[in-house]
């Protein structure tokens, strides 16, 4: 009771708009940006847009009041989650106009409040003072690189639907892309783990650890061979990068799954004395469950 | 300025629970919610072995996490330090359940019913249902209707008890002191100024308005 | 702007006395009739020592009220059988029915004859609490005294769980039946195992709160880690029961160490300690007045205690002439022989009590002992003086105090006359700062400790005991505890019943001792606010000795073990419901000595739930029936209800032939109680008190201590030697042997001059074997007990909330373990265990503490409950279960400790 409990106020619902909501906006931006480099992705906003909806959708059935909903937007000025909800608004109806226009600029615009969506939701979790395990400013770019890292994976998966889609991505800076969001996530994996050792209750540790070795055999190194053996292979390109998005997008919700559901343990109680009593001496503190006294 | 804080002396408190016991009737507080209570600490190894007794709840903190991240102002602080909660806004989102390092908030979904669901609610249940805090962010108000009260009629908080939060009025070991830190004349700040103290996680940054006093200066 | 005030418009005044660290007052708001928090009285902060606060108990009272599993019409048992596992099949009744059935029973008793076979009451009753259960009983007591005699010696926890040998030896020593620091004076506190934060209620939690913040330095010696501890200067983890050795190398220090800084001048003037003993162990006597000598250094020789203008010899040995007077008739002569003072003796006596040898026995560093005898002598301020009242004292702030476990059962007595040497030797004993008692409930009169301050033939402070002699020895027990009988010191006042050796009522239910009458069943049992086959030892032993009672009528709040047998239930209003006016103030149990007296009065702050009746009413209704109405009356006017309704300067009595309602005999009450309060000037009535809920007026402080009345009356303290008990031991012991009894032999060894020191783990390890027929080594843990605040006293286990905020305290969750203990035998915080005496075995949880020795396990509180609504799924242990009662761990007052040997085994992994 003293030390750090494990989160269950938000449940697989939440996780779910963690997940949801980071995949749809990645994915948006990374269709912007494959656009750009000349790939068809225009049709990916529809899904994208889906994939946001359905995150929103499943906090709503977690509120406690939903009727009252439409007041998540009246804290713009500090709250994260009224910033999310606000550029929501802006992105579902850019998206699904986009899929409806085929419009390659409309991607493009839609990109922005699909980045500041991911980016809000970061910051959702980074605010989140009472949880060790989310208040680091390393969840910021793990957050936005699994998004991202996820809605590249979604476009791999779904890339044989495009005529020229798989061929473009290995050929030119697609593949590039992929691989550097694997290896960027990765990265911010590691570097989000560093941020927490010593500094997380013991718990939150003992779940990254385990997390650690699926992530790191199965979201980074698994993706990073299929893409390379798509590189080589060109006749099996099209599985190759499906199966390789599929880990993308599969790595990203376990990570997000175990660091909102698992990992969430709060901050506990500590103290940094115990007193004197009458006429004794006072005594040490205790920050029970942190592997560190701090 | 005005800024309310709750003083803990953990050289007097005993974990008696007669704090956690009298917020709970003020309140009304669903079965297993405790606004205020009192935590038993073992620190050490045999034998040398200290136990204290910590009382815990909203720390009113100035930089208040919770009021940060409340996406729709349900929470929020007043200029007399107090961190409120309408509960007609609030949409029960347990964002700031997760922003508070002190796990000071609940939200309650069901009617109170101290025996469970087959025995339905008792008549003191039915009385003071707060079915205004039903599934939404609820903890610790400071009593703030009392301090209301006490203001508007020229009562000192911590002083008078119509203007004192529960668990002060109650306690036993006279261990929970309330008053305004701003005045410097007041019950508080004399306290803190002839006793060493610490704020809980004070490397959080959340200016907390609850001090532990643990050795007289 | 003025509003209502969120506190609440409407506030009723009433008070909790729940446990004997009350009474306190309180407010209870009500809102539309329904009662929706408990709340501080702070009308009375100024004038009551709590400061008009109450503890976490009180407030469990609202849910008391409203508790769905309550009991709220009368029932009556429809099987016959009687069983822990047979269905009572209890079904509702009238409360005609259920009064007039126990009237038909108590009329039949007193038509037949009012004492059994065995020559035993055939009425018993059995009221728990502390006797707290007094201050919500109404007028029963006026009722049970119009069907007397009624046997109240069938214990639920007196004397087993009671702080039994300090009742009956403070009282002895200096009318304390209990004990306590002036704490709001004492500057050093060697508590021994009291669990004051936790058993001190509000006055003691406030004033031990006030003490540490002026640095007051109070060590818990204790096996382990207590709320007291908790809240201590320092914790001294000692051996469980070892407390005696402990004590006795502080004394040895104080006497070999550090003589010539005692207070000789309070030892020679207002002890025994410079009487003369002779070769036999009695003081040497005057020849012609038979006074006790004493060695006056002016005249140079034997003197009686009382001649004026003496300076009798604290120490040193005389060749004197004399007396002696024994036991019964024995008598010496003596010419020209040894005798030393008393005070020679002790120092004799002591000679081998080092720190060296205590440490060994105690498993503490003998540094710390004799760093702990140093630090009391030198907060002691010997010499220095206080004025209280007008009148100077001597000012001595520091204080013993004992707990449970320590000051009951085997090594009681020790520790009980070692601390009170302890205070006698520096002159602390009854003086502002120093050790005192609140209460007396053997000596007369129980409302003033100071009244009761007589002076004996000897010199000493007169005390009520049982008679020993030949022709007065109460030789057929008048109870089937046999309290009188056995037990000189408990006297015989209206208390004296519940102190004698209870469990000797329930161990001869099933197998009675040699050459003693056969313990037959009583007719009828009366019980109420208690539950024995919880609270008492070897429950499964009283669980099935209570179903073998033929006729149980329990006062039921709801189901529980023991009502379980009952034949009728009858239920009362609870707390919160019912009306009584009680006294308070003044000095009474625990810490409760206040600068105020006089009368509070609970009243009902909402509307009775069912068809619950006042106490009173049953009471009254059943006086009707039973057709002693009259004798009802005349005890309730004599003042059994609380206030004498006549004396020499008013008349509120009442009309005798007729039954009164509830409201006017508490009317009657109420006008005489502000009567004697103001002297007869005033006679406000029921209305007055439900309105301020309580009238006091001032308790002079100078009544806290005996020493002005002690000092006025020329009265010694009997110590440092132990002639009376002596005497009384050795004629008790003829008179049993007379009848060929000798199995309360080993108890006569108590009654010593000195106290022998003895192996007292020995002693509980060799009769566990003895009885059990076990390896002691294959328990290898001693397992104790501690309070539980939210829990003690209140009967209170089938409250949601209580049960609630109690689990933010760690040790409530199950058997508390060391955890270097536990990681050594494999065992981890959480898993399922079996805990196992010779006795039986019980299961729980395993909580792994650091502040607990490692060859110790605690069991807090009493639970095992089986019948209790919500308590029964609990699943916390308790160690009830597991203590034998035994003859042989029974000590000469009757009492035994809470005190087991155990083995653990696991039987189920943490969940």
């Amino acid at each position: 009771m003293l030390g750090p409990t494990l989160q269950k106020r938000w449940d697989w619902r939440a996780a779910g708009n963690f997940i949801c909501g980071g995949t749809g906006s990645g994915l948006l931006v990374v269709a912007a940006l494959l656009s750009a480099l000349g790939l068809h992705t225009t049709g990916y906003a529809l899904l994208a847009s889906a994939f946001v909806a359905t995150g929103l959708g499943l906090v709503w059935l977690e509120i406690g009041r939903p009727l009252r909903s439409m007041n998540v937007f009246r804290n713009p000025a500090t709250s994260w989650m009224t910033r999310e909800g606000m550029v929501a608004m802006l992105l579902l109806p850019l998206g699904i106009l986009t899929f409806f226009t085929g419009s390659t600029s409309l991607l493009i615009l839609s990109a922005i409040p699909a980045a500041l969506f991911l980016y809000a939701q970061a910051r959702i979790l980074h605010m989140a003072k009472g949880i060790p395990a989310w208040r680091t400013n390393a969840i910021n770019p793990l957050i936005v690189t699994t998004g991202l890292t996820e809605g590249m994976g979604v476009l791999l998966i779904f890339a044989g639907l495009v005529e020229g889609n798989v061929a473009a991505l290995f050929v030119g800076y697609g593949w590039i892309i992929a691989l550097s969001l694997v290896f960027l996530r990765g990265a911010a994996w590691l570097n989000y783990r560093y941020s927490l050792a010593n500094n997380a209750p013991e718990q939150t540790l003992q779940v990254l650890e385990r997390a650690n070795i699926v992530i790191t055999l199965l979201g980074i190194a698994t993706p990073l061979v299929l893409l390379f053996l798509g590189k080589s292979y060109a006749a099996y390109q099209l599985p190759l990068a499906a199966v390789a998005g599929f880990f993308m997008v599969l790595c990203g919700w376990f990570c997000k799954y175990q660091i909102i559901i698992y990992a969430a343990y709060y901050q506990g109680f500590a103290i940094t004395h115990t007193p004197a009593r009458g006429g004794g001496k006072p005594g040490p503190g205790l920050k029970p469950g942190w592997r560190l006294p701090q | 300025m005005t800024r309310y804080v709750m003083v803990a002396d953990i050289n007097r408190c005993v974990g008696c629970q007669t704090c956690t016991a009298a917020c709970k009737h003020t309140n009304a507080t669903a079965p297993g919610v405790q606004w205020r209570k009192v935590l038993d600490f073992e620190v050490g190894t045999y034998p040398n072995v200290r136990r204290a007794f910590i009382p815990v709840g909203c720390n009113h903190c100035l930089d208040a996490p919770c009021a940060d991240v409340c996406p729709t102002l349900a929470t929020y602080k007043r200029p007399d330090g107090i961190v409120s909660i309408d509960y007609d806004l609030c949409i029960g989102c347990a964002y700031c359940i997760q922003a508070c390092p002190y796990q000071a908030r609940d939200r309650v979904d069901i009617p109170n019913k101290a025996y469970g669901k087959q025995f339905g609610q008792m008549k003191h249940e039915q009385k003071v249902p707060h079915s205004e805090r039903r599934a939404v962010a609820q903890k610790c108000t400071f009593c703030v209707d009392r301090i209301d009260y006490g203001t508007a009629n020229g009562l000192t908080p911590g002083i008078d008890p119509d203007a004192t939060p529960a668990c002060a009025n109650s306690c036993i070991a006279n261990a929970l002191i309330f008053g305004d830190i701003d005045d410097p004349e007041s019950n508080v700040s004399q306290l803190l100024r002839t006793h060493e103290h610490f704020q809980m996680h004070e490397e959080l940054e959340t200016g907390s308005g609850f001090y532990y006093l643990w050795e007289r200066k | 702007m003025t509003t209502e005030s969120p506190t609440g418009k409407t506030k009723i005044p009433t008070y909790c006395y729940q446990c004997v660290a009350g009474p306190d007052l309180l407010n209870v708001r009500v809102e539309d009739g329904i009662a929706t928090e408990v709340q501080p009285n702070f009308d009375a902060a100024d004038c009551t020592p709590a400061a008009g606060k109450v503890c976490v108990k009180a407030f469990g009272l609202i849910q008391k009220v409203y508790n769905p599993h309550r009991i709220l019409t009368p029932m009556k048992r429809t099987n016959p059988k009687k069983g822990r596992n047979e269905d009572p099949k209890f079904v509702p009744i009238s409360w005609d029915e259920a009064l007039d059935t126990i009237a038909d029973k108590v009329k039949q008793i007193q038509v037949e004859g009012k004492t059994d076979e065995a020559g035993y009451p055939k009425i018993a009753a059995s009221f728990g609490g502390g006797g707290t259960s007094t201050y919500y009983m109404g007028t029963f007591p006026a009722f049970l005294s119009a069907i007397t005699p009624i046997d109240m010696g069938f214990g639920s926890g007196q004397g087993v769980k009671c702080y039994h040998s300090e009742h009956l030896y403070g009282e002895l020593w200096h009318r304390a039946f209990i004990v306590t620091p002036d704490t709001p004076k004492c500057d050093y506190i060697i508590s021994f195992g009291m669990n004051i934060e936790a058993s001190g209620g509000v006055c003691g939690v406030k004033r031990h709160a006030d003490a540490r913040d002026r640095g007051v330095k109070r060590i818990q010696v204790e096996p382990h880690l207590s709320q007291t501890g908790a809240a201590s200067s320092e914790w001294v983890p000692i051996r469980p029961k070892t407390d005696p050795a402990f004590m006795f190398a502080l004394i040895h220090v104080l006497l070999h160490e550090q003589r010539d800084r005692l207070d000789k001048v309070f030892l020679r003037d207002r002890t025994g300690s410079p009487y003369l003993v002779a070769p036999n162990g009695y003081y040497l006597r005057d020849p012609e007045s038979k006074k006790p000598l004493i060695y006056d250094l002016k005249s140079k020789q034997a003197v009686p205690f009382d001649t004026p203008d003496t300076e009798p010899a604290l120490e040193g040995q005389y060749i004197l002439s004399g007396i002696e007077l024994g036991a019964d008739e024995d008598r010496w002569e003596h010419q020209d022989i040894k005798v030393t003072t008393a005070f020679e003796k002790l120092v004799e006596h002591m000679k081998p009590f080092t720190p060296l040898w205590a440490g060994r026995v105690c498993d503490v560093d003998h540094k710390i002992i004799r760093r702990i005898a140093l630090e009391y002598l030198d907060h002691a301020r010997i010499g220095e003086t206080i004025e209280v009242d007008g009148r100077t004292m001597p000012l001595r702030p520091v204080a013993v105090t004992l707990g449970k476990t320590v000051n009951n059962g085997w090594g009681g007595f020790h520790c009980c006359w070692a601390r009170t040497m302890l205070a006698v030797l520096v002159g602390a004993l009854e003086v502002p700062g120093g050790t005192i008692g609140t209460t007396v409930r053997i000596n007369r009169p129980a409302s003033d400790r100071n009244d009761s301050v007589k002076l004996s033939e000897d010199g000493f402070l007169a005390y009520p005991m049982n008679p020993t002699d030949k022709e007065n020895w109460v030789a057929k027990p008048e109870v089937r505890n046999a309290n009188r009988t056995l037990v000189p010191l408990v006297g015989n006042s209206a208390w004296s019943q519940a102190l004698g050796p209870t469990h000797l009522a329930w161990m001869q239910q099933e197998k009675g001792p040699e050459h003693w009458p056969q313990a037959t069943k009583p007719a009828l049992w009366f019980v109420y606010r208690t539950n024995p086959a919880i609270s008492f030892w070897d429950t499964e032993q009283i669980t099935e000795t209570i179903a073998t009672f033929p006729f149980t009528v329990c006062f039921a709040y709801t189901r529980d073990e023991t009502n379980h047998m009952a034949d009728i239930l009858l239920p009362d209003r609870t707390d919160l419901e019912g009306l009584q006016l009680i006294r308070i103030g003044g000095t009474k149990f625990i810490e409760q000595f206040w600068d105020h007296q006089g009368f509070a009065l609970r009243q009902p702050v909402t509307e009775p739930q069912g068809d619950t009746r006042d106490f009173t009413w049953i009471s009254t209704e059943l006086a009707r029936r039973c057709g002693v109405l009259e004798k009802y009356n005349k005890a309730v006017n004599r003042g059994a209800a609380g206030v004498a309704l006549k004396t020499d300067y008013y008349d509120f009595s009442l009309d005798e032939s007729q039954a009164h309602d509830v409201e006017t005999i508490w009317d009657a009450n109420c006008k005489a109680a502000s009567a004697e309060i103001t002297g007869g000037k005033e006679s406000q009535g029921l209305d007055y008190y439900k309105e301020k809920g309580y009238r006091l007026t001032g308790f002079p402080r100078i009544k806290w201590y005996l020493t002005a009345k002690m000092e006025d009356e020329g009265v010694r303290y009997e110590l440092p030697y132990q002639e009376t008990l002596k005497r009384v031991g050795v004629q008790l012991g003829r008179r049993l042997h007379e009848r060929g009894i000798s199995w309360w032999d080993e108890q006569l060894e108590e009654y010593e001059g000195l106290p022998d020191m003895m192996d007292f783990q020995a002693l509980w390890e060799g009769a566990l074997e003895r009885n059990f027929g076990v390896d002691i080594s294959d328990y290898p843990f001693w397992l104790v007990t501690s309070r539980s605040m939210q829990y003690a006293w209140g009967g209170n286990v089938s409250i949601q909330m209580i049960r609630e905020v109690s689990q933010n305290i760690g040790t409530h969750g199950g058997l508390v373990m060391n955890t270097g203990q536990a990681h050594k035998l494999g065992l981890k915080d959480g898993d399922r265990v079996e805990i196992t005496s010779p006795l039986s075995a019980t299961r729980g949880i395993l909580v792994t503490r650091q502040g607990i020795r490692p060859d110790t396990l605690m069991l807090m509180g009493q639970f095992d409950h089986w019948a209790t609504p919500f308590a029964k799924d609990f699943d916390v242990p308790s160690m009830n279960s597991l203590v034998p009662m035994l003859l042989d761990l029974t000590d000469s007052s009757g009492s035994g400790a809470d005190l087991a040997r155990v083995k653990i085994k696991k039987i189920g992994d943490a969940k």
